[in-house]
C-alpha cells in the first residue's frame, strides 16, 4: 500500500515541477529529481510487497507505516531543493524542519516553519504548490486515495479507511468500498473546484486560487502568502474561505447523500447542527468579548467569525495583516482565546477533513455525563445514553471514553516533554492540543503570525510531528503500530520458553 | 451530641412544619452547617482565653446562640428517610451555609473587611484550600484557631462523606479498601467507619503536635501545623517555619500519612502491616512522591541535603494537596511549574484527606486505556477493566469517566470566568487548578506564590464554586444542583405541580 502511497506522492511531486516550468523556473531540477527518487521508491516497495493477511493488526501496522513512509519521502523535495537551508543551522536541523513541513502538510495541520527568519513568499512557485498538494493528498486520506485505486484489498478496503477515517468510523454510502472511496474523493474533488473558482472569481490569481483551494478542501491552512490571507484583507475572500472550510468541516456522507439523491438534507443530522450551533455562539460570545475590549464591532464580528471557524474546522489560516494586530488572537484577551483553545480541542464533525476530538465525541461525552448522573439519582432506574433520537450503544461510549482519556494522557504528556524542553505552558499546551487536533497555530509563541520555529527548540518539533501523526490517525493506530511489534516478540519469546 | 442538648419531642410536638424532602434535605444542611460553626466558635472562644480574650465574648455568644438555635429547630423537621440525592443534597447545603455562617463571625472578628472576603476565607477554610485574603497578623489566638480548625472540621466532613455518603456503588468507593483488599469490609458500619476515622483524626493530629514540640515551635503554634498538616489545609499565619528542616521534616511525615486511605492507616493501627505493604495504590502513592522529589531535587540543581528535604516537602505538600506556602528553588524551570501543577492535579491516595484525582481513579482510567487498545485489535473480545489484581464494576469506570468529564469541565468554566475578569491564561489556569484540588497556593511560572488578596473579589469569589465541588469530590454537588434543577423545573410547571399535590393527598 504504502507504493501506491508514494506512486501518489511521485504524481504530485511531477505536477508541482509542471508548475515551476511554467513560472520562474527556480527549484524544476530538483522537483524532477525528487519525482524520480520518489517514483523508483514507489515503484520498489509496489513490485516487492504482496497482499498479505488482513487481520486488525496488519491493518493498524500497514496504515501507520504508510502515513510515516510517505511523510519521510515527502522530505525529499524540500531537502533538494535547500528549502529549510540557511545559515547557522547544521544538516539534522535541517531534516527535521523538513520533516515537520511534510508531516504537517500531509496530516493538514498547517502548523509551519516558515517564517520571518525564512519567508514564504522566498520560495518558488513549484515547491509551495508541493506544500499545498501534501495537504489536499493528506486532508482526504492517502489511504482512501490507495482505497479507491486497489480494488484487490475487497473487504479489508473497509478496515483500512476506518483506521484513517476522522471519527467513530466510515459509515457505507455504496455497495462496495472502492465505490465508496471514489465517492468520497470525487465530492473533495468537488468542493476544491467550486473553492478555486470562487476565489479566483474575488480577486485572487490562478496560481493563489488553485492553491488555496487545495488547503481550505483539506482544512489543511497552508498559504502561499506569508501574512496568509492576511495579505489579501478582502472579506469576500474570507467569506469563500470559511464556507469551504465550513463544507469540509462537515461529514462527507452527508455531502454524498445530498449529491446523490439531490436534495439537501443536512438538518436532520444532529451532529451538523451542534456544529453550527457551537460555531454561531462562539462568534457570537467573541464578537461581544472583542467589542467590550474596544474593537469596532465590525471589526470584532468580522474576526471572531473568522478565527472561530478557522479553528473549529481545523482550518489553520490567518487573517491577521501583522504581529499584534486585529485578527492576530495570540494577542486577544486571555478569555477570548480560552474558548478559541476549546474549539480547537473540540474540532469539526466526524467523517470530514477537520481534526480535534470531534462534535459526535463531544456529545457523546455530554450525554454519557447526563446519564450517569441522572442514573445515580435514580438507581434503579433504566437510563440510557441518547444523542438525537437515536440511543447510543455502551460499546460506542466506552470507544469515546477510551479515545478522550488517552486524548487527555498524550496531551498532558506532550505538554510535560515541551515544558521539559523550554517552551513556556500556554504555548506547549496549546501545542499539545493544536498537534493532536492537526490544527496548525495555537496560542502563546504559535499564533497565526507565528513559526513554530519562534515557539518550539528541534526536539520539541520532532514531539509535535509524532502528535500530528497520532492525531491525523485518531491515535489508536499510530500507537498500535508500535504496541504490535512489541507483543509479537514478548509472545515470540514466551511461546519458545 | 449538639441535638441532644434538647429532649426529644413528645407526640404533642410532632407537628413539623418542613416536610417535603428538598426542604427536609436543604434544612438539614443549614441546620448541621450552622451547628457545626457554632460549635467551633464555642471552642475557639474558649480558646482565646489562653490569649487576651478580647474576642472570647463574641466567640461564646455567637457560638451558643447559633447552636441552641439550631437545636431548638430541629423539631420542626419530619425524621423521614432522604434518598441518596437528596443526602447529597443535604451536604452540600450544609457545607454552604456552614461557609455562610462562618463569614458572619469573620465580620465581626476582623475590623475593616467587606463580606466578599470574609466568605472567600471561610470557603478556603472548610474547603481545606491554601488559600487566604485576611490580615491576621494582629488576630488573637482564637481567631487563629478557628481559622485552623475549620480546615480540620472542613477535611473531616468531606472524609466521612466519601466514606459513608459518596459511595454510589458497592464496589471500591465507600465503606471497601481499593486494591487487593477490596472483598474485605474495613468498617463493618456507618456508625464504627465515623468512630474509627475521628479516632485516626485525634491520633494523628495528637502524634504530629507532640513531635513538632521537638522542635523550636510552641504548643499552640505546633497544634496549628498540626491541624493545617493533617487537614490538608496548608494555613499558617507564618511561613516562615517552613523554611526550617526539622519543621519541614516532621510535616512531611504528617502530610504522607494524610495522603493515605484512612483504610489503610485503621489496619497499620490494628497492627496489619502486611495490608499496607500488600496495597498497590499505596504503592503508586509512594513512588509519585519519590518520583516527584528526585525531580525537584534535579531541577533544584543545589545538591544539598536540605535541598532534599525541600524538594520531599514540596513533593508531598503538592501531592496531598496541602499547599504549605514554601518559597521555590532559585532554579525553576518551566516545567517544575507545570509538573507542580500535575502532581495536585493527581492528589494523594482515594479516601484520604486530600482532593485532586486521587490515585484509584487514575488506575482505572490507564486501565480502561489498555483495554480500549486491546479491543481496537480484538473488537469483539470481553476485555475486564483490572485494578489491583481486581475486577472493577463497569458502572464504577463509567462514574470515573464522568468524574473526569466534569473535573476538566470545572477548571475550563472557572478558568473562564477569571480570564473574562481580565486574568491572564497562566494565572487562570492554574487558580483554577489550584481551586478543584482545594490545594492552593497559586504560583507563578517562576514558583512565586500569587497573593490571592491581590485578585479582585469578583475574581476569588469565582474560584468558591470549583473549590467546594473539588472538596466534596463534584460528584455530590453536580448531583445536587441536578436535583435542584429538576425540582425547580417540577415547582415551575403549574400542571405537574397539581397532580403532584394530589397525589400526596391521596
Amino acid at each position: 500500500m504504502a507504493g501506491i502511497a508514494l506512486l501518489f506522492v511521485a504524481a504530485g511531486v511531477a505536477v508541482s515541477t509542471l508548475v515551476s516550468l511554467f513560472n520562474q523556473r527556480v527549484d524544476s531540477v530538483s522537483l524532477l529529481l525528487a519525482t524520480v527518487i520518489v517514483g523508483f521508491a514507489g515503484l520498489l516497495l509496489f513490485t516487492s510487497t504482496k497482499l498479505g493477511k488482513t487481520d486488525q493488526a496488519s491493518i493498524f501496522t500497514a496504515v501507520g507505516t504508510t502515513w510515516l513512509i510517505v511523510s519521510l519521502f515527502g522530505t525529499i523535495p524540500y531537502l533538494l531543493a535547500g528549502t529549510f537551508s540557511r545559515t547557522g543551522i547544521g544538516i539534522p536541523e535541517v531534516f527535521v524542519d523538513s520533516l515537520f513541513e511534510s508531516v504537517s502538510g500531509f496530516t493538514a495541520s498547517g502548523s509551519t516553519v516558515f517564517g520571518a527568519h525564512n519567508p514564504i513568499e522566498m520560495q518558488g512557485s513549484g515547491i509551495l504548490f508541493y506544500r499545498q498538494l501534501t495537504q489536499w493528498m493528506g486532508g482526504m486520506g492517502i489511504v482512501i486515495l490507495v482505497v479507491s485505486v486497489l480494488p484487490s484489498l475487497r473487504a479489508s478496503g473497509l478496515g483500512l479507511i476506518d483506521a484513517e477515517a476522522p471519527g467513530a468510523g466510515v459509515e457505507r454510502i455504496a455497495p462496495r468500498v472502492v465505490e465508496t472511496a471514489k465517492k468520497f474523493w470525487y465530492v473533495y474533488l468537488s468542493l476544491t473546484v467550486f473553492i478555486a473558482l470562487a476565489l479566483f472569481l474575488f480577486g485572487m490569481g490562478p496560481f493563489d486560487a488553485v492553491s488555496h483551494a487545495l488547503t481550505t478542501a483539506s482544512t489543511g491552512g497552508f498559504s502561499t502568502k506569508d501574512s496568509s490571507l492576511g495579505h489579501w484583507n478582502s472579506i469576500k475572500i474570507e467569506m469563500v474561505v470559511m464556507l469551504g472550510f465550513l463544507l469540509a468541516a462537515i461529514n462527507f456522507t452527508l455531502h454524498a447523500r445530498s449529491i446523490e439523491k439531490k436534495r439537501f438534507n443536512y438538518a436532520s443530522d444532529s451532529e451538523f447542527k451542534s456544529f453550527m450551533g457551537l460555531i454561531a455562539v462562539g462568534v457570537l460570545i467573541i464578537t461581544l468579548l472583542l467589542n467590550l475590549e474596544g474593537f469596532s464591532f465590525g471589526t470584532a464580528l468580522r474576526n471572531a467569525s473568522f478565527n472561530v471557524v478557522t479553528l473549529a474546522t481545523s482550518g489553520g489560516y490567518g487573517n491577521a495583516l501583522g504581529r499584534g494586530e486585529s485578527g492576530d488572537f495570540a494577542s486577544w484577551p486571555g478569555s477570548t482565546q480560552l474558548l478559541l483553545l476549546f474549539f480547537i480541542v473540540i474540532g469539526g464533525c466526524t467523517g470530514s477533513t477537520s481534526g480535534g476530538v470531534k462534535i459526535m465525541r463531544f456529545r457523546i461525552g455530554i450525554a454519557h455525563a447526563y446519564r450517569i448522573l441522572r442514573s445515580i439519582r435514580r438507581p434503579s432506574a433504566l437510563i440510557r445514553a441518547r444523542m438525537g433520537n437515536k440511543t447510543i450503544p455502551d460499546s460506542l461510549v466506552e470507544r469515546v471514553a477510551g479515545f478522550v482519556v488517552i486524548y487527555g494522557i498524550l496531551v498532558v504528556s506532550g505538554t510535560f516533554i515541551l515544558t521539559v524542553l523550554g517552551t513556556d505552558l500556554v504555548t506547549s499546551l496549546s501545542g499539545s492540543f493544536s498537534a493532536l487536533g492537526n490544527m496548525g497555530p495555537g496560542l502563546g509563541e504559535i499564533g497565526p503570525t507565528s513559526s513554530f520555529v519562534d515557539g518550539f527548540s528541534a526536539p520539541g518539533r520532532v514531539v509535535l510531528l509524532f502528535f500530528m501523526l497520532i492525531g491525523r490517525l485518531e491515535i489508536f493506530p499510530m500507537l498500535l503500530m508500535f504496541v504490535i511489534p512489541y507483543r509479537t516478540s514478548v509472545n515470540a519469546i514466551k511461546s519458545k520458553k | 451530641m449538639i441535638f441532644s442538648l434538647f429532649s426529644k419531642r413528645s407526640d404533642s410536638q410532632s407537628i413539623t412544619y418542613i416536610n417535603s424532602s428538598i426542604q427536609i434535605a436543604v434544612s438539614r444542611g443549614i441546620l448541621i452547617g450552622f451547628s457545626a460553626a457554632g460549635f467551633l466558635a464555642v471552642l475557639s472562644g474558649l480558646i482565646d482565653l489562653t490569649d487576651s480574650g478580647t474576642d472570647t465574648a463574641v466567640f461564646l455568644i455567637f457560638g451558643t446562640l447559633i447552636t441552641l438555635i439550631c437545636s431548638y429547630l430541629t423539631r420542626y423537621v419530619s425524621e423521614k428517610k432522604l434518598a441518596r440525592s437528596e443526602i447529597f443534597l443535604s451536604v452540600f447545603s450544609g457545607f454552604l451555609f456552614c461557609i455562610l455562617c462562618s463569614s458572619f463571625l469573620y465580620l465581626l472578628l476582623v475590623e475593616g473587611e467587606n463580606f466578599a472576603d470574609v466568605f472567600f476565607e471561610s470557603a478556603a477554610a472548610f474547603t481545606t484550600t491554601s488559600l487566604t485574603t485576611l490580615d491576621f497578623t494582629n488576630s488573637g489566638r482564637g481567631v487563629i484557631f478557628y481559622r485552623t480548625s475549620s480546615q480540620l472540621l472542613g477535611s473531616f466532613a468531606a472524609l466521612v462523606t466519601a466514606v459513608l455518603v459518596v459511595p454510589i456503588s458497592d464496589d471500591n468507593f465507600g465503606l471497601r479498601m481499593p486494591g487487593r483488599a477490596a472483598t474485605q469490609d474495613v468498617f463493618p458500619d456507618r456508625k464504627n467507619a465515623v468512630k474509627s476515622i475521628t479516632v485516626i483524626y485525634l491520633a494523628s493530629l495528637t502524634l504530629l503536635t507532640l513531635i513538632l514540640l521537638i522542635t523550636e515551635l510552641d504548643f499552640f503554634h505546633s497544634l496549628l501545623l498540626a491541624m493545617s498538616a493533617i487537614s490538608t489545609g496548608g494555613f499558617s499565619r507564618n511561613t516562615n517555619y517552613f523554611e526550617n528542616s526539622s519543621v519541614q521534616l516532621l510535616l512531611s511525615l504528617g502530610m504522607i500519612i494524610t495522603g493515605t486511605s484512612v483504610v489503610i492507616i485503621w489496619r497499620l493501627a490494628s497492627r496489619k502491616v502486611g495490608f499496607m505493604l500488600r496495597s498497590s495504590e499505596f504503592h503508586i502513592y509512594l513512588s509519585l512522591i519519590l518520583g516527584a522529589t528526585f525531580l525537584i531535587f534535579f531541577w533544584a540543581d543545589e545538591g544539598t541535603a536540605s535541598s532534599l528535604g525541600k524538594s520531599l516537602f514540596f513533593a508531598i505538600s503538592s501531592i496531598s494537596t496541602t499547599g504549605f506556602h514554601i518559597s521555590p528553588f532559585e532554579s525553576w524551570p518551566i516545567a517544575a511549574a507545570f509538573f507542580i501543577l500535575l502532581l495536585v492535579t493527581i492528589g494523594p491516595m482515594s479516601l484520604s484527606n486530600g482532593a485532586g484525582f486521587q490515585v484509584h481513579r487514575l488506575r482505572i482510567l490507564f486501565a480502561l486505556l489498555r483495554r480500549e487498545m486491546i479491543r481496537q485489535l480484538h473488537p469483539r473480545a470481553v476485555v475486564k477493566i483490572r485494578a489491583a489484581g481486581e475486577n472493577v464494576r463497569e458502572e464504577r469506570v463509567r462514574q470515573v469517566v464522568v468524574f473526569q468529564f466534569l473535573f476538566t469541565s470545572t477548571i475550563f468554566i472557572t478558568a473562564m470566568v477569571l480570564t473574562i475578569s481580565g486574568m491572564d491564561l497562566y494565572d487562570a489556569f492554574s487558580s483554577a487548578v489550584a481551586a478543584i484540588t482545594t490545594a492552593g497556593p497559586i504560583r507563578n511560572p517562576d514558583g512565586l506564590v500569587i497573593a490571592v488578596s491581590s485578585f479582585s473579589s469578583g475574581e476569588r469569589l469565582a474560584l468558591v464554586p470549583a473549590m467546594v465541588a473539588g472538596r466534596l469530590y463534584l460528584l455530590p454537588v453536580f448531583i445536587s444542583l441536578g436535583y435542584l434543577l429538576s425540582e425547580s423545573r417540577n415547582f415551575l410547571r403549574p400542571r405537574r405541580r397539581i397532580l403532584q399535590a394530589i397525589r400526596s393527598n391521596k
